[in-house]
């Protein structure tokens, strides 16, 4: 029966190269899926990893247990005399290093030369465990993305997250037989299904439409309209929400980016401001009234009072009732007198009187 | 250690000991002669069986033969299956190679008149064929193939077992799907006796794979084509008894000399 065996290469071998033993094992760190990791062992000596999903608590330990005294010897080994009875796994002993037979080349003929080794990389047997500020950051930003894909029968569901210092983010997308539907962080952003897709965020869109197929919203970068082309459209019925001003029913109301409002009709039921001061609904009937049984008309004027203006000659004009803070007239039959009196303490007074002529 | 005869530990011990290899290409194939040409009996070809190391080709026809096996990359690693690769370049044959054929490479020692057995190298699958006419306008094929374990790519669809199932079943069952058998060290080794459960939507190699790391080693097809797990923990403790030149054991009465 075959039996794992030790082959003495003594120094039959063309090149030998050897790095220094690897410390033992003292950590079993078994990843069972993505989010589950079972270990056993500290950090005083190198640590042996593997997938398993089959992994538990109990198997780390036991494994670990076995692997005390276990030191790994790398070497390379080319151009070697090896035995071709020799199989991967055999120990073999080349000027006075010993290994075990872990890579073999072998080219045929009558020398049967082979290349063997116990392979390892140099870059990864730090005695000193340092690591610059690259190989952390390299660690940071590849090490800790992980990602996956779950096909079955009626779902696939892939996943990627990303674990840094500055906490967890992830991004995944399940699609089943009715619906489709994106996550962010573990929060339903957007779903899409037969009757249609719902959006639970931000949207961004160069242009888009909204509608039935054959009308609806327009959608341009500078505004949204149905119907109406333009703020100035006369033509068209509709809306058109602008950049520029708001219009609805082919300009029958209006509203311009400067503040200007043109309306064919409108009613208010509320106060009236201008220029800030209020203008209720009779003061402006009244005014409004007067005004125009006149035949002219008022605006406003200084001091928060009001002028008639553009009066024409030879013209009644009459209020029913009115206050005058101060009255200028011009060219008018009004006319003044001083009366004269002396007060209770003897002294010259003077008070002027308007008077109609 | 490949078990070998006591003629075969002779020879090599024969300072002047040489190999010769011969290498062995589907399940048959046509007679031919030692340049290669096909031998006819009436016009008509005759067919041999291509079973043995006697009837392959030899050295002559070949010009070069490689094969390599990597258990792990650039540090110990466990839990895999690791497929062995060949190399053939040699004149084109005769005969027609099937797709996918067999490739067994043999070597015997040789010292004088001296021949050992046959040592089996490995049971390989074509893979891949090149042919070019490099060689006096004589057609030159150029062959790649991996063994068995390859095979075990497949999906663990069918099961006679009961689940869960004991480790050693699981992988005498994974070999007899892919048509080999389990290396008896691999019986001795797989005392734990864990179980498992039915593999649904991994392959027969993961399932391979996942066993394997249980007992700390890798699966590999040994040189018999047999499937065999591979302990770390399996190297042979280091020994310091007197050796010969050659780096055999110098026995005394059957017993092996410390020093």
């Amino acid at each position: 029966m075959a039996e794992t065996s030790i082959f003495n290469l003594l120094s039959r071998v063309a090149s030998l190269d050897v790095a220094p033993a690897f410390q033992p094992y003292s950590k079993v760190v078994i990843h069972v899926d993505d989010d589950t990791v079972v270990e056993a062992g500290d950090d005083t000596g190198r640590t042996l990893e593997f997938n398993d999903p089959f992994g538990t608590q109990e198997l780390a330990e036991q494994l670990l247990a076995k692997l005390p005294g276990y030191q790994y010897q790398p070497l390379y080994a080319q151009g070697t005399l090896l035995d071709p009875a020799a199989e991967i796994g055999d120990g073999v002993s080349i000027k006075g290093y010993y290994s075990g037979i872990y890579q073999r080349d072998r080219t045929f003929g009558k020398l049967m030369q082979a290349d063997v080794a116990a392979p390892h990389d140099e870059e990864i047997n730090h005695e000193y465990k340092y690591k610059s500020p690259q190989e952390r950051k390299f660690t940071r930003e590849i090490g800790n993305v992980r990602a996956s894909l779950l096909i079955q029968a009626g779902l696939i569901e892939a996943k990627v997250s990303r674990e840094s210092p500055e906490g967890q983010t992830s991004f995944s997308w399940l699609m089943g037989d009715t619906s489709h539907t994106w996550y962010a962080n573990g929060r339903q952003v957007m779903r899409v299904n037969a009757n249609g897709a719902e959006i639970d965020g931000k949207i961004t869109a160069r242009e888009g439409y909204i509608g039935n197929g054959s009308a609806g919203f327009s959608i341009k970068a500078t505004a949204i309209y149905n119907g109406m082309t333009g703020l100035n459209d006369t033509v068209h019925n509709g809306i058109y929400i602008g950049t520029d001003g708001v219009a609805l029913g082919k300009g029958a109301f209006k509203v311009t980016a400067a503040g200007n409002v043109s309306a064919n009709n409108m009613e208010l039921t509320g106060t009236l401001r201008v220029g800030g001061s209020s203008i209720g609904a009779s003061v402006l009937r009244q005014g409004a009234q007067s005004a125009y049984s006149n035949g002219s008309y008022w605006t406003g004027g200084a001091g928060g009072g009001y002028n008639f203006k553009s009066m024409a000659d030879n013209n009644d004009y009459t209020a029913k009732y009115g206050k005058f803070t101060y009255l200028t007239v011009a060219n008018a039959n009004f006319y003044s007198y001083a009366l004269n009196y002396k007060d209770w303490n003897g002294n010259n007074q003077t008070v002027y009187v308007l008077g109609h002529g | 250690m490949q078990d070998v005869s006591a003629l075969y530990r002779q020879i090599v011990a024969d300072p002047n000991h040489y190999f010769e290899a011969t290498v062995v290409i589907g399940e048959s194939g046509n007679l031919v002669t030692e340049a290669g040409d096909t031998i006819l009996f009436g016009g008509t070809a005759i067919i041999v069986s291509r079973t043995g190391p006697d009837s392959g080709y030899a050295e002559s026809t070949i010009f070069s033969l490689k094969t390599s096996s990597r258990m792990f990359g650039n540090e110990p690693e466990i839990g895999k299956v690791i497929a062995q690769e060949i190399e053939l370049q040699m004149l084109q044959p005769a005969g027609e190679i099937p797709p996918m054929a067999l490739i067994v490479p043999y070597v015997r020692a040789c010292a004088g008149d001296l021949r050992s057995e046959w040592l089996q190298q490995g049971v390989f699958y074509i893979d891949t064929r090149q042919t070019s006419a490099s060689y006096e306008n004589l057609p030159v094929i150029t062959l790649h193939g991996f063994d068995a374990a390859l095979l075990t790519e497949q999906d663990y669809a069918e099961t006679r077992l009961d689940w869960p199932a004991v480790d050693i079943d699981i992988v005498q069952e994974i070999a007899a799907t892919i048509g080999v058998s389990v290396d008896s060290r691999t019986v001795d080794l797989m005392t734990d006796g864990r179980t498992f459960p039915l593999p649904t939507g991994y392959t027969l190699r993961e399932m391979l794979g996942y066993i394997a790391a249980e007992y700390l080693g890798c699966f590999i097809m040994t040189e018999q084509g047999q499937l065999r797990l591979v302990s770390l923990l399996d190297l042979p403790k280091e020994t310091s008894f007197l050796i010969d030149r050659n780096g055999d054991y110098i026995t005394f009465g059957g017993d092996r000399i410390k020093v």
